[in-house]
């Protein structure tokens, strides 16, 4: 009996091996798809740009030596994710797809991961499969696996340390590796790393905790613990943790609230200890707990991701509309059944986006994408407790709702006009011919912070400046390029050698001196007018 | 007596007056004034009683111009009836929502005791329903979706009666007649009665499949009672002219949607699509979706957040009960039609059009409670989680007695019954009253319902407001009365005339203080109207 199953099951094995590889495929390909969509943000045009001058340097942006710890808009950016564009750049060369190979790689492979993950929960493959194709034509993982971003490479490495914990005996090197690439990639590891080890050691995997499981668990503690310390040690970084981390800690509104509301209570005469009870700082507890659960909300999932074009495709979630019938069907299935390792699924994805509870009032969408692969195992089981034929039906409607919105890239561009502006581009290669003859200025409402967009797009050196710690850093001058900030002044100079190029947006044609004559205008996705190319005489200082 | 008198009975008695209790008390004190949307429909009613006619002088009209809104009459009509026997007082326009809200208790009983045959849970169905927010607002609130919520369910609760007897005929009528008035009561419930009756129908379908004489029979009486609210669907412009103005086209964002995309038809799917998910939201369920309160973190939702985790609960029971699973996939389908009318609306949120889908959630709720007491015997998570509850009921009395006084007055347009008492005091002394209803008070919004207000305030029988009150494009008159926009520089050069503005459209600080006469203050106790005589 035993020899008739064991090819027949190696058999189905081999056969699925094939269809995962035609998956894997099938997920490049979506991905290579319009290669240079979506463009990139300035978050992101400075990873890319600072890919190229790690491989050429070895420096990063502002000429610091191989940083641990990078420069970005909102935070401190960790490390891997810059260092891995590096990697694409240097073997495929400064362009969107040299920059953008890495992710799509990572975003691809995550469907072996996946699969395998699957057969963890539900040993049938055809569950494994559907988790497969799920992922493949996921929205929100496509858009994600597109761009420089630490979001995809986290899910990737989650999904492997929980694969690699799982395993009946672990390899204790792998782990570590995992671990500390996982440190290497995002803040968000640190509040992650601990609980989603552990309850995978402790809780999911339900057998006798072994020796190298317990050196697995303090090690965790213990690297996570110093990962912090170092960070901490770092100028800004409790203000990095509060802003970005723990803002629910650091947001005013909430202490506001609390003293609006008391004095209403007192000019009411309403009983003051009642209203202590109801508005305090206990209440944290109560609003981190929604926002978490709100990050789940069926808009986010199924309807639509991001409304700014930021992060997703317009009209999507991050799974097809179509989707939430499998979806709903598994979660009934999962609260009917009371499987434990169904229900292991739904805490994985409440333990891998714990930072959401923090982080009120900002919705941070990318921690959403780190639960992603177990929204889709949670919709896998849906579709394998309903007829095939209907699942069948069900899967050709959400691909074919995926390839129909792929054909409104044109729409995305538009839409993502503010947040991800292609027009920038013809801006950077202006300021690149000119700024040979002319000194050229850039007002930061028209582009915030344009010196690494420039560096991407463009073929001119940006000057290094060697700051040790940069948070929130805004380059202000590279060579003669200059930023116009509300605080720059027009002055009447002599020792102007030529004239200068103003590049600017409409409200600065009311700063004083500021002729309303332009050479050029810019516009952007949605055709309006953003920029302005005006020739100046004057100095600014 | 004995039966009639059960421990049943006095339970769900209690619970009856319980509900009647948290609809009625202090009616006429909380909301703490009239809204323009009450103030129209009580003087509307007013007058209809008194002359037959609206203030605009249509007799006994179907729909009402009232502020340009243009509101189906029935609930106006309906409330002549408390008119004539309490007179003309405030709560009167509040006595109906609040009497039909406190029956819905009872119907939720009838309906899941029905269909479940379990009183116990039939009694946690209408107790959760009894003390769920959204249920209580708007009771308190004449809005006559309240009304719908209570005649669908009498509905549903005869029409589960009829499909127990091959002979219940009565059950069916009424049944019908129920669901049809629903639908005329308010508009979202001509989208909601069709889709759950097919739905009861689908599912009910083993025990009625030998009834189809009754079905069809049913059916026939239910297109005849429609035929009239099609009719008048079909040929009222007010109503369609309504219907327009709160469709989906008219989401500003949608415009920029279609603008982007260049497709129409996809653009008003997933803007539909979407906005119905959103309301999906935890937040908004629990936490502010009712906009009681300045503060987005402290407020309150349609359902308290004490029943949140008995919403999961119940849905855990409903999916894994054998007994029950019917009543499940009904309730779970009932909560997906009954979202749609929100969605396809104007606003981002639209509660007040989802009332029935709450409705549900909190009888889910219900069933929760009831499991999780027979799952749980300790007696100390027991009372922990009633204390849970008793803080949590305080605190929505909190919200909305004290916060929603504070925070919404301006929308509750509450300086505005002073402002015309104080006019009406002030007739004699003036040749001409000037009123610019702009006021705000974080920005400028310009007040509606200046007729309705003046002749309710001012005891006015109607037909003089019927015959005297002029509608002018850019002002109004009613004797020395004239509401519009001031032009300041111009206005207080007029003789022997009142002016009552707002900091808005009057430069208040630099005016002489001696001119200010009175003033008039949101709830808040910051200025909305200062009368100013030169």
């Amino acid at each position: 009996m035993k020899s008739k199953i064991i090819p027949s099951t190696f058999l189905i094995k081999e056969k699925y091996f094939k269809l995962l590889v035609i998956i894997f495929i099938i997920a490049l390909f979506i991905r290579l798809l319009n290669i240079n969509f979506p463009v990139f943000s300035l978050d992101e045009a400075r990873v890319a740009y600072r890919g190229y001058t790690l491989i050429t340097n070895g420096t990063d942006e502002l000429g610091r030596k191989l940083p641990l710890l990078f420069n970005s808009s909102t935070d401190y950016q960790f490390s891997l994710v810059s260092y891995l564009t590096a990697l694409g750049e240097l073997i495929f060369g400064k362009n969107d797809f040299g920059a953008r190979i890495p992710f799509i790689l990572i975003g691809s492979l995550i469907i072996f991961l996946i699969y395998k993950l699957a057969n963890l929960f539900d040993e049938r493959k055809i569950f494994g499969l559907y988790s497969a194709l799920l992922l493949c034509f996921s929205p929100i993982l496509i858009f994600f696996s597109k761009i420089p971003n630490e979001f995809i490479l986290m899910t990737f490495l989650n999904l492997s340390l929980i694969y690699l914990l799982t395993k009946k005996d672990i390899n204790l090197g792998l782990i570590f590796l995992n671990i500390i690439l996982l440190l290497l990639t995002s803040k968000i590891a640190l509040f992650t790393l601990i609980p989603l080890t552990l309850f995978t050691l402790l809780i999911f995997k339900k057998q006798k905790f072994s020796s190298k499981e317990k050196f697995v668990s303090l090690a965790v503690i213990i690297l996570v613990g110093l990962t912090m310390l170092w960070f901490i040690k770092i100028p800004q970084a409790v203000r990095s943790l509060l802003e970005n981390n723990l803002l629910i800690f650091h947001d005013i509104s909430i202490q506001n609230a609390i003293e609006g509301l008391r004095t209403q209570g007192i000019n009411n005469n309403f009983l003051f200890i009642l209203d202590k009870i109801f508005f305090n700082k206990i209440h944290f507890l109560v609003i981190g707990a929604f926002h978490w659960l709100s990050h789940f909300q069926p808009r986010i999932l199924f309807g639509q991701f991001d409304s700014s074009g930021m992060l997703g495709f317009i009209g999507m979630g991050a799974f097809a509309k179509l989707a939430i019938i499998p979806f709903l069907i598994g979660i009934l299935n999962i609260i009917k059944n009371r499987r434990p390792k169904d229900i292991g699924i739904l805490l994985y994805v409440l333990v891998i986006t714990i930072p959401c509870f923090f982080i009120f009032p900002r919705f941070e969408l990318g921690i959403i994408a780190l639960a992603v692969p177990f929204l889709i195992l949670i919709t896998a089981l849906g579709l394998i407790n309903i007829k095939p034929i209907y699942s069948l039906i069900l899967m050709i409607f959400i691909v074919g709702e995926l390839l129909f919105n792929l054909t409104f890239i044109e729409a995305d561009i538009r839409n993502s006009t503010n947040t991800r502006p292609e027009w920038v581009k013809d801006i950077t290669l202006d300021i690149s011919t000119l700024s040979s003859g002319h000194d050229i200025v850039i007002s930061d409402r028209l582009l915030p912070d344009p010196l690494p967009l420039i560096g991407w797009y463009t073929n001119l050196k940006i000057t290094d400046l060697k700051i040790d710690y940069p948070y929130r850093f805004i380059q202000m001058q590279s060579q003669n390029i200059k930023i116009l900030t509300s605080e720059s002044q027009f002055y009447n100079c002599t020792d102007l050698k030529s004239s200068i190029k103003l590049f600017i947006s409409g409200k600065d044609f009311d700063r004083e001196h500021v002729k309303k004559i332009w050479e050029k205008s810019y516009i952007n996705g949605e055709g309006k007018t953003v920029g302005y190319l005006v020739t100046s005489d004057l100095c600014i200082k | 007596m004995y039966k009639i008198i059960s421990f049943k009975n006095s339970l769900l008695i209690f619970l009856i007056l319980f509900s009647f209790f948290l609809r009625f008390f202090k009616l006429s004190e909380f909301p703490i004034t009239l809204n323009h949307d009450e103030i129209s429909q009580l003087y509307d009613a007013i007058s209809i009683a008194q002359t037959g006619k609206d203030v605009y002088g249509n007799f006994l009209p179907i729909v009402l111009t009232s502020t340009g809104d243009y509101k189906a009459a029935y609930y106006t009509y309906l409330s002549i009836i408390p008119y004539w026997i309490f007179g003309s007082q405030d709560f009167v326009i509040r006595v109906v929502t609040a009497f039909f809200g406190s029956l819905t208790t009872l119907a939720a009983f009838l309906f899941i005791n029905s269909l479940t045959k379990n009183w116990k849970l039939a009694l946690f169905c209408a107790f959760a329903l009894c003390i769920t927010p959204s249920e209580i607002f708007y009771a308190r609130k004449s809005f006559e979706s309240i009304i719908g919520v209570c005649l669908a369910l009498f509905g549903l609760f005869f029409l589960s009666e009829n499909i127990k007897g091959k002979n219940n005929y009565f059950k069916l009528i009424l049944g019908v007649i129920f669901l049809s008035l629903a639908m005329y009561i308010y508009t979202a419930y001509t989208i909601v009665v069709p889709s759950v009756l097919i739905l009861f129908h689908l599912i009910f379908y083993k025990n009625i499949k030998e009834q189809k004489n009754k079905i069809i029979l049913g059916f026939l009486i239910w297109v005849v009672f429609l035929i009239p609210l099609l009719f008048l669907a079909l040929t009222n412009a007010g109503l369609r002219f309504r219907a327009e103005t709160v469709f989906l086209s008219q989401d500003v964002n949608l415009g920029r949607y279609i603008t982007i995309t260049q497709n129409p038809a996809k653009s008003y799917f997933d803007f539909a699509f979407t906005k119905y998910l959103n309301q999906f939201n935890p937040t908004f369920l629990f936490i502010n979706g009712l906009d009681l309160t300045n503060y987005d973190i402290f407020g309150l939702g349609p359902l308290l957040i004490w029943q949140f985790p008995f919403i999961i609960l119940g849905i855990a029971f409903l999916t894994k009960s054998r007994i029950y699973s019917k009543l499940g996939l009904f309730l779970f389908g009932a909560i997906i039609f009954a979202f749609i009318p929100s969605a396809i609306t104007f606003e981002n949120y639209s509660p007040h059009r989802a009332v029935f889908a709450f409705t549900i959630l909190a009888i889910i709720s219900g069933i929760g409670f009831y499991y999780f007491l027979k799952l749980v015997k300790w007696r100390f998570i027991i009372f922990f989680v009633l204390a849970a509850l008793i803080l949590n009921l305080i605190y929505a009395i909190r919200i909305y007695t004290v916060s929603y006084s504070y925070d919404k007055s301006e929308k509750l347009q509450y300086p505005f019954e002073k402002v015309v008492s104080y006019i009406w005091s002030q007739y004699d002394n003036f040749d001409t009253i000037i009123f610019d209803p702009q006021f705000g008070d974080v920005a400028p919004i310009t007040g509606v319902g200046i007729p309705y207000y003046l002749g309710y305030y001012g005891n006015i029988h109607p037909s003089r407001i019927q015959e005297e009150y002029i509608f002018g494009k850019d002002e109004q008159r009613f004797g020395k009365i004239i509401i519009r926009g001031v032009t300041w520089w111009d206005d207080i050069k007029l003789k022997n005339t009142l002016l009552i503005v707002s900091p808005w459209s009057f430069p208040i600080d630099k005016m002489d203080k001696n001119a200010i006469v009175e003033r008039f203050d949101f709830y808040n106790g910051k200025p909305a109207f200062f009368a100013i005589r030169y």
